[in-house]
């Protein structure tokens, strides 16, 4: 199944997910005009979310982005752990039901 | 006193704008030496940011069929058009000369936007996260990069608007200005000219003389191993489908 997803975040910028997946999550790609330093910080995010289970639970995506950036000691403007979570889990469901109607 | 190196404007190709900024963070890094660099775009170009997926921002056939270059910024933020009425500035320097943060350093390297304008006796205001504003419209858009302990934030005081160009070949997302209440995308931009009789040269020189303004600087020109440097950059990233379009 394929779905996407995009989130303005109110004064922020846009977040926009595309993700592949069945029970688990085959591939996502993260994109938008957010700003992430260190850049490394952000494709480690984006493939730290390759396999997950599709039943993720929000609080556990957050906490594991986080880690990530305190890991980087990374700089988020225009973007958020739980924007990221919130987006990923309307492409699951978007993708669910496109599938469902098709 | 650091003493700033100046690269005053050059009209050049957008591979080679956005390949100089990775050799400018390259020159301070080795040197110390701050830059300012101001450039113009010839062809025209869309320059994307980082995170940026090519295809959602971008109509890259109507690109092709106008000759304007779609092209990969190392820096986040936005799509931006630009072209040889399009004078960006950019200031690199090492993180240590801009502490406070990404918020503030924005803050503090758009001042000089709002200076020329002031100059130019008009009145800009700074519009977090990364904007200047003129009457509430957007005059100059800017990006940060920070890469091994250098600020690169560059951006552009629009001076003539293309918009039939740039809305065309810039695919706006409507939820991005659903917060800002406003119907028309077009309403969002204003640039110099619609406010001040100006001359291109004229207001570099205003440029210059704003974003110099208690520095001590001397004018300067790439040398000819940060051009060769640059040619490297294109041929290996900055040109390849496999960095333009990698998302």
């Amino acid at each position: 199944m394929h779905g996407e997803a995009a989130e303005k975040i109110v004064g922020g910028k846009l977040v926009r997910i595309k993700v592949d997946f069945n029970d688990s999550i085959t591939n996502i790609q993260i994109s938008g005009d957010f700003f992430i330093d260190p850049e490394e910080c952000f494709y480690e995010i984006e493939s730290s979310l390759k396999n997950i289970s599709v039943n993720f639970q929000s609080d556990e995506i957050v906490e594991k982005i986080n880690e990530i950036a305190k890991k980087h000691s990374a700089e988020f403007v225009g973007i958020s752990s739980e924007a990221i979570a919130k987006t990923l889990k309307e492409a699951i469901e978007n993708g669910k039901m496109a599938s469902n109607t098709s | 006193m650091v003493k700033w190196r100046v690269i005053p404007v050059e009209t050049l190709h957008p591979y080679m704008n956005v390949a100089l900024e990775e050799v400018a963070v390259e020159s301070v890094k080795n040197t110390g030496i701050p830059i300012i660099r101001f450039y113009l775009w010839d062809p025209a170009g869309v320059i994307i940011g980082q995170f940026q997926s090519m295809h959602d921002e971008v109509d890259v056939e109507l690109c092709r069929q106008k000759g304007i270059v779609p092209v990969r910024r190392l820096s986040g933020g936005g799509a931006v058009y630009n072209d040889q009425k399009c004078l960006t500035y950019s200031v690199i320097l090492p993180e240590s000369m801009c502490p406070g943060g990404i918020h503030e350093s924005y803050r503090v390297l758009c001042q000089p936007i709002i200076d020329a304008l002031e100059l130019l006796g008009l009145k800009g205001e700074f519009k977090p996260i990364n904007d200047v504003i003129l009457n509430g419209k957007k005059i100059s858009g800017n990006a940060q990069l920070r890469k091994n302990g250098i600020i690169v934030h560059h951006g552009t005081l629009i001076y003539s608007l293309d918009v039939k160009n740039m809305f065309s070949v810039l695919k706006i997302d409507k939820r991005k200005i659903s917060d800002k209440e406003l119907k028309n995308v077009e309403d969002r931009v204003t640039s110099l000219l619609q406010h001040k009789d100006i001359s291109l040269d004229e207001f570099h020189s205003v440029l210059v003389k704003a974003f110099t303004n208690g520095k001590e600087f001397f004018f300067d020109k790439w040398t000819d191993g940060e051009i060769a440097r640059a040619n490297e950059l294109i041929e290996k990233q900055y040109s390849t489908d496999e960095w333009n379009f990698r998302r």
